[in-house]
């Protein structure tokens, strides 16, 4: 491959320059430590569709990158020659308040989308990890979810359609803009999560959903790992859900239970009460409703765990679990004798009713691959997956962060070469090295 | 604006009506061998029996030479491993009650019958799934999981008859998927046999597992990417309380009017669903339940939830009723007098099918906001043609349901009415819809794919079909346009009207 020099004069040659990132800061595009040949922002699909045609001619590497926050996420890349933005697109928000849907440009940060929303009295009830900054498209292609998706789902639940640009250039459509659509494949699904694999997404059409009136939290101290979180987690999963129930065990043992009620006033109120006659029959320490501020910031504490305060520099692992929310107890006790025992400070963040918990660790980074191979070992037994969100480069180099994707490997290299046959997006980053 | 385009090859095998050389010289010798993998007494292949397997809800036909009944996934895997080393297509099939054609076996070849695969294996009330069979029918699961308090959200009309196999092949939704999702959002994992005999399981109990949603992709799939033989489903926890209202209003445009109100108020009710002047009248005169003559819309909301949400929830959609000029309202919250309720909607199709011999029953979708308008279109095609189209629509969902009434017996009658059933298509794509919101395109709308997707877009589908399905040998035939009546939409041969005992 050639030099950065004779690479970028191949691509003035396709793009105007003013589309070009300055060579001095490339490094700040940098993909897990490998710093990319040239940053392209193309303004129009025209001139994205014709560059991915050059690049899959060409067989360049293509990193898609929306706000930047997400190229953290995966395996580190075995080249990158090009890295394309999205955020350069020209992004508009159609948005249909009495249809309930809104169609987005895939560059759009999540912010912008939700206020706009939010003047027809709707949102799109998802929270991932840094939501607010990042783009739609990141969050789509991340599916990275945060506490809502117990009550709300995940991003997979509103997506009604999409535009795409394939590796060759060619932009092609599926799904539509209704709520109920069945004509031909969904191809949608296979993007959510896909980390940009199979395409690079342009648009997405989405249900949206009425603003809750109302929002209230419940707050539960338990001293240390005790028998009153059954019952919390066994709350969580009567009638009478919030539409978030997390735990947070922090390094010294101690747990904090956190239940969000949304919806109308007679809704929240009836929920509420309910759940305090059956938390207060149970817990030692009374529940109470904290206040408007406390919550907002526990719950964006719980949104941005481990990428809120996350520094290149710095050594945290973030590793996320999934097993069955009626395991989710043994397994987290299981992980949390096991840091003890070897010493490694770990905090946890858990949804017991997603069946879905993260750590983070710190000072593991020489013991990495242990590590993740015992959490696996441990959450195999239970029939569920680790996944490292987030590593030092150094570390993620002796690992596989996504472990076992299943049985059905062999359909996604098969669908990866169908759809990407040259093998230009994301090389190496995804699962099994897709 | 119709789009043309080049001829879409499906697969490398070209299948037509007639028997392979193949199955004709070994018909014998492969009955043989069927019924040595799921034994004699499931395979059918005598004509006279092989009839009533020829037909789905849509009235167009296609008779197997065999049908075979595998009770569990090794015998699956066997009589596919069989059909694919002998070029033989398979169609899978449930209950067989779809309205599209995709059950029907359009090139011959064996249908694979999934109905005797129907325990529920397991329900999980921790985690709410549940472990099935195929064959399930769907109301079963919802009443075997109300043991523990829990239901099977995806509703089609069908649901006493329907699969659990087929609503995942058809990505079924019903009455009550505006608030809670189409099969999709319901499907976490699926055993799947592929064409060439393996099986796997895709997905999780739990979603979050990394590697690419081929659940997703599967579910909708039409059977013509491998053939479900279990599925991991998610339950919900039933509500406490539902409360349904019928509110007669005189004409259509008031009760959508109603029906917008509701959506801009901030509810999202389980069900939204309006019937039209000619249905109302159909309903009155086969069920007599003393509808107003000159009623011009009923619509039915349920809502459910907590006993106190529900009852306010209720207040103020009855209030949004009479403030767009109801002419009555009604509600109910007991189980018996909401079926009551219910029970017009219900018999609505039946009760149509006394206008005439015949009816056409057709599947769109537009966004909401646009049906007013599109229901006027649809009734002046009606007028056009000199054809009775009556309406029952999903309307929260801007899922409409034009019947087309006509008497076959009467000449050109039959091709006008299909003809009328092509142009609402046609008016529901340029609104901003699509060809079909739950009934699927099988073999009905495969000519329509154009309207909506250009040549890139199926050609993209036609890629994941060959990930999973290279040789075509699975449901062949349904889906995408053979090309030949795609270069030019008015010509098709549109193939069916809904047939007797079909469901909307």
């Amino acid at each position: 491959m050639s030099s950065p020099n004779e690479f970028q004069n191949e691509l003035s040659k396709l793009i105007m320059s003013s589309r070009l990132v300055p060579n001095a800061d490339l490094h700040s595009f940098r993909v897990d430590g490998c710093v990319p040949k040239a940053v392209v922002m193309p303004v129009s699909e025209r001139e994205l569709s014709e560059l991915l045609a050059e690049a899959y001619r060409k067989e360049w590497a293509v990193v898609p990158r929306g706000s930047g926050h997400s190229l953290k996420v995966g395996n580190s890349p075995l080249k990158v020659d090009l890295v394309v933005g999205t955020t350069g697109l020209e992004q508009s928000i159609d948005y249909s308040p009495s249809d309930l849907t809104v169609t987005v440009g895939a560059g759009t940060r999540f912010h912008e989308l939700q206020s706009n929303l939010a003047k027809g009295g709707h949102w799109l009830p998802i929270d991932p990890p840094l939501g607010p900054v990042r783009t739609i498209g990141g969050i789509l292609a991340t599916n990275l979810v945060g506490p809502l998706s117990f009550g709300y789902g995940t991003v997979r639940d509103y997506l009604l359609g999409l535009r795409v640009v394939g590796p060759d250039g060619t932009v092609t459509k599926n799904g539509g803009r209704v709520v109920k659509n069945v004509t031909g494949f969904d191809l949608t699904k296979l993007h959510i999560g896909a980390l940009g694999t199979l395409g690079i997404i342009l648009e997405a059409n989405l249900k949206v959903m009425p603003l809750p009136k109302c929002d209230k939290t419940i707050f539960v101290n338990f001293d240390r790992w005790q028998t009153g979180i059954q019952t919390f987690m066994l709350q969580s999963l009567s009638s009478y859900n919030g539409q978030a129930v997390e735990l947070i065990v922090g390094a010294d043992g101690d747990v904090k239970g956190y239940i969000r009620f949304l919806g109308s006033e007679s809704s929240v109120a009836a929920r509420v009460e309910e759940a305090f006659k059956l938390l207060t029959s149970s817990v030692t320490n009374p529940p109470r409703i904290i206040t408007e501020k406390q919550a907002m910031d526990v719950w964006d504490e719980i949104q941005n765990f481990g990428w809120g305060d996350y520094s290149e520099n710095g050594d945290d692992v973030i590793i996320r679990i999934g097993c069955s929310p009626s395991k989710i107890g043994s397994v987290i006790k299981d992980m949390f004798d096991y840091c003890a025992q070897n010493r490694h400070p770990i905090e946890i963040i858990a949804s017991p009713a997603r069946g879905v918990f993260k750590c983070k660790l710190k000072g593991i980074t020489s013991v990495l691959a242990e590590t993740v191979t015992m959490f696996r070992k441990t959450t195999a037994r239970f029939g569920g997956y680790a996944v490292v969100e987030l590593a030092p480069v150094k570390a993620k180099k002796n690992i596989d962060v996504w472990g076992d994707p299943g049985l059905g490997i062999q359909l996604m290299r098969r669908l990866k070469e169908k759809l990407d046959p040259n093998g230009i997006f994301n090389v190496g980053r995804y699962v099994e090295g897709i | 604006m119709l789009h043309k385009c080049k001829f879409i090859k499906q697969s490398n095998i070209c299948f037509s009506l007639i028997p392979s050389q193949e199955w004709v010289l070994n018909t014998h010798k492969l009955i043989n061998e069927l019924e040595g993998i799921v034994g004699k007494s499931s395979v059918i292949h005598h004509p006279d029996d092989l009839l009533v397997f020829a037909y789905d809800g849509l009235v167009d036909t296609g008779t197997p030479q065999a049908v075979v009944f595998p009770t569990s996934t090794e015998q699956v895997s066997k009589v596919l491993t069989l059909a694919n080393s002998r070029n033989i297509p398979v169609t899978p099939r449930g209950a067989g009650t779809g309205l599209s054609g995709g059950a029907i076996a359009h090139a011959g070849g064996i249908e694979l019958s999934l109905t005797r695969m129907s325990s529920i294996l397991e329900i999980d009330p921790e985690n709410r799934t549940a472990l099935v069979e195929p064959g399930v029918v769907n109301l079963d699961l919802s009443t075997a999981a109300s043991a523990h308090g829990l239901y099977f959200a995806p509703d089609p009309s069908s649901q006493r008859a329907c699969t659990i196999g087929g609503n995942v092949a058809e990505n079924s939704g019903g009455p009550h998927c505006l608030k809670y999702g189409v099969t999709t959002n319901h499907v976490l994992a699926l055993e799947v046999v592929l064409e060439d005999g393996s099986v796997l399981w895709l997905g999780d109990a739990y979603r979050g597992r990394p590697g690419y949603d081929l659940v997703g992709a599967l579910v909708g799939s039409e059977g013509m990417l491998g053939v479900f033989t279990k599925a991991i489903v998610s339950l919900l926890p039933s509500p406490e309380s539902v409360r349904t209202l019928l509110a007669v209003f005189s004409d259509i445009d008031l009760a959508s009017n109603a029906v917008s109100k509701v959506i801009a108020s901030g509810l999202i009710p389980t069900a939204m669903e309006m019937m039209d002047a000619l249905t109302i009248r159909a309903v009155e005169k086969a069920m007599n339940f003393g509808y107003p003559k000159d009623a011009g819309a009923i619509l039915l909301i349920e809502v459910d939830g907590l006993e106190v949400e529900v009852i306010d929830a209720m207040e103020q959609i009855i209030e949004m009723c009479y403030d767009s000029g109801a002419a009555a309202v009604k509600h109910a919250s007991e189980s018996k007098d909401r079926e009551m309720l219910w029970a017009g909607r219900k018999g609505a199709l039946g009760a149509l099918g006394a206008l005439a011999p015949n009816y056409y029953l057709v599947d769109g979708v537009v966004p909401r906001s646009k049906l007013t308008d599109v229901l006027q279109k649809v009734s002046e095609i009606g007028e056009q043609y000199g054809l009775p189209i009556a309406n029952v629509l999903h309307a929260g969902d801007g899922n409409l349901h034009p019947l087309i009434v006509f008497d076959e017996r009467q000449k050109g009658k039959k091709e006008q009415a299909m003809e009328a059933g092509a142009k609402i298509v046609e008016i529901c794509v340029n609104a901003g819809g699509t060809l079909t919101g739950e009934h699927g395109v099988g073999l009905e709308k495969k000519d329509f794919m154009p309207l909506v997707f250009n040549e890139e877009d199926i050609s993209l589908m036609m890629k994941l079909k060959d990930t999973f399905a290279p040789t075509g040998l699975l449901n062949p035939g349904k889906m995408f346009p053979d090309g030949s009546s795609c270069a030019d939409f008015r010509q098709i041969n549109i193939t069916g009207t809904a047939g007797l005992g079909s469901w909307i």
